[in-house]
């Protein structure tokens, strides 16, 4: 993770032509907790796939391999996070009060998604095929998020702007990456991020109180 | 009182093929009416236990009988909660404990210590019980100081005798069993019988499915014949066993 940071920050910085002490932390943030949201919901979407054995021994409440899932990307996360305050001591960069908001915007992200991991987990145990899809999806997710780009260098262009703030991904990852660099997400990144969260969870709910009993009979 | 009591309840197993386990053909074939996709609709479905009605009260000490694919596992899991009925109803009280696959949750690069515990919250121990029972585990595994080592490193049969001792540590209203456990050799085999045979006796009710005349005799006191799915006969051992084995 240290040396893909370091990799991409020379050669996106450049091209930018952002100061390095904006641009790394920027890049830093956004890969580690990216990685976290791409694993949430990889991971999540196996989640009763790949615990097949134990989904079909014990009478565990199902919600227990969500929670694994997303247990098991924190604690990554929590090892890549490193990364980012060796980042500021090497390069510098802006740090502000708005890190106390940090564990908030984090928490709210990965409840968010641990709703669409309950969603697509449960989808894929039916249908294998929806694993790749997810994973093919994520990996275009990444790119049409500014997660190494930065945003403000599209432009004016109003039609690309909308585009960017209709993508639940770039409001969540909004709300757990820049207070780490010092700044507020606005108050739409915390709606949106809020929203779609609630959204996640009402799909996965009805889908969880429709399809529980059947998963054991599909992984 | 512990009890189980099944009405009329089924289990239907899907059998998907690669074709309906797909997302995408699925879609293709809802939006095209099926035109697109060579093959048309879904799957077939085994009806592993159809329609069973069993009242199993606390004493009793319930054998399952019946040739392999008779639905013995399903009817255990149904049993267990794995399952819930695709029709009919399940009614349950009291706290169960499955023995079906003792090993299941043991992490190899887990030391035994930390596998003591894994296991233990699989089985539904809290950390307290765990901490009071460790112990006693450790002792009777037999393990020594190689319960401070990597699982990796064990032989099978010492990682039976981990899990066995782990497993057998809790104590439960209803045990479910495939089959008697029998784990290590010589001594030890004897002590994990006389274990497990203590901790069948304070459990209220015990369902254990199994080939072995001699352990239906010894340990049931009812008897449930399954053949195809669907109970056969049902009944003191006295009665089943001999028409079973066909004397």
């Amino acid at each position: 993770m240290a040396v893909t940071i370091a990799s991409i920050g020379i050669v996106f910085g450049t091209i930018f032509s952002t100061p390095m002490q904006v641009f790394l932390p920027y890049l830093a943030s956004g890969m580690i907790m990216w990685a976290m949201i791409a694993g949430i919901l990889n991971d999540g979407t196996l989640s009763f796939i790949a615990a097949e054995g134990m989904v079909k021994q014990l009478p565990l409440p199902k919600i227990v391999y969500i929670i694994r899932v997303v247990w098991r990307n924190l604690i990554i996360a929590g090892h890549n996070i490193v990364i980012f305050p060796l980042v500021v001591l090497i390069v510098g960069g802006e740090t502000s009060w708005a890190i106390l908001f940090w564990p908030l915007g984090v928490l709210l992200t990965v409840t968010a998604l641990s709703g669409l991991a309950l969603f697509f987990a449960i989808v894929a145990t039916r249908y294998r095929d929806l694993p790749p899809i997810v994973n093919a999806a994520l990996t275009v997710a990444f790119y049409i998020t500014p997660v190494i780009w930065i945003k403000e260098s599209l432009g004016n262009n109003e039609l690309v702007n909308t585009l960017v703030s209709l993508n639940p991904l770039y409001h969540l990852l909004q709300v757990a990456r820049l207070p780490l660099i010092g700044q507020m997400p606005s108050v739409d990144n915390w709606i949106w991020a809020a929203a779609s969260g609630l959204v996640f969870w009402i799909i996965a709910a009805l889908m969880f109180r429709r399809f529980e009993k059947r998963i054991a009979y599909w992984v | 009182m512990a009890h189980i009591s099944l009405k009329q309840a089924s289990v239907v197993l899907p059998i998907f093929n690669s074709s309906s386990r797909s997302l995408t053909n699925s879609l293709v074939s809802a939006a095209t009416g099926g035109v697109l996709t060579a093959q048309r609709g879904g799957h077939i479905s085994i009806e592993a236990l159809k329609n069973l009605d069993l009242e199993i009260t606390a004493g009793d000490r319930l054998g399952i009988m019946g040739h392999n694919g008779s639905g013995k596992s399903t009817l255990l899991r149904l049993l267990s909660g794995i399952y819930e009925p695709s029709s009919g109803k399940i009614e349950r009280s009291g706290s169960i404990a499955s023995l079906v696959d003792i090993s299941l949750g043991i992490n190899a690069e887990s030391t035994g210590r930390e596998n003591i515990f894994l296991r233990g919250k699989l089985m539904g121990l809290s950390k307290k019980e765990i901490d009071e029972k460790i112990d006693e585990i450790i002792e009777f595994s037999e393990l020594g100081d190689y319960i401070n080592l990597p699982v990796r490193i064990y032989s099978s049969g010492m990682l039976l005798r981990l899990a066995f001792s782990v497993s057998t540590s809790i104590t439960a209203d209803i045990l479910i069993m495939d089959e008697w456990l029998s784990v290590g050799d010589g001594a030890f085999a004897e002590r994990a019988s006389n274990r497990l045979r203590e901790l069948v006796d304070s459990s209220e009710i015990l369902v254990i499915a199994s080939h072995t005349r001699s352990l239906i005799e010894e340990t049931c006191n009812k008897v449930v014949w399954l053949e195809h799915g669907v109970i056969k006969k049902v009944g003191p051992v006295a009665e089943i066993v001999p028409e079973y084995f066909g004397d």
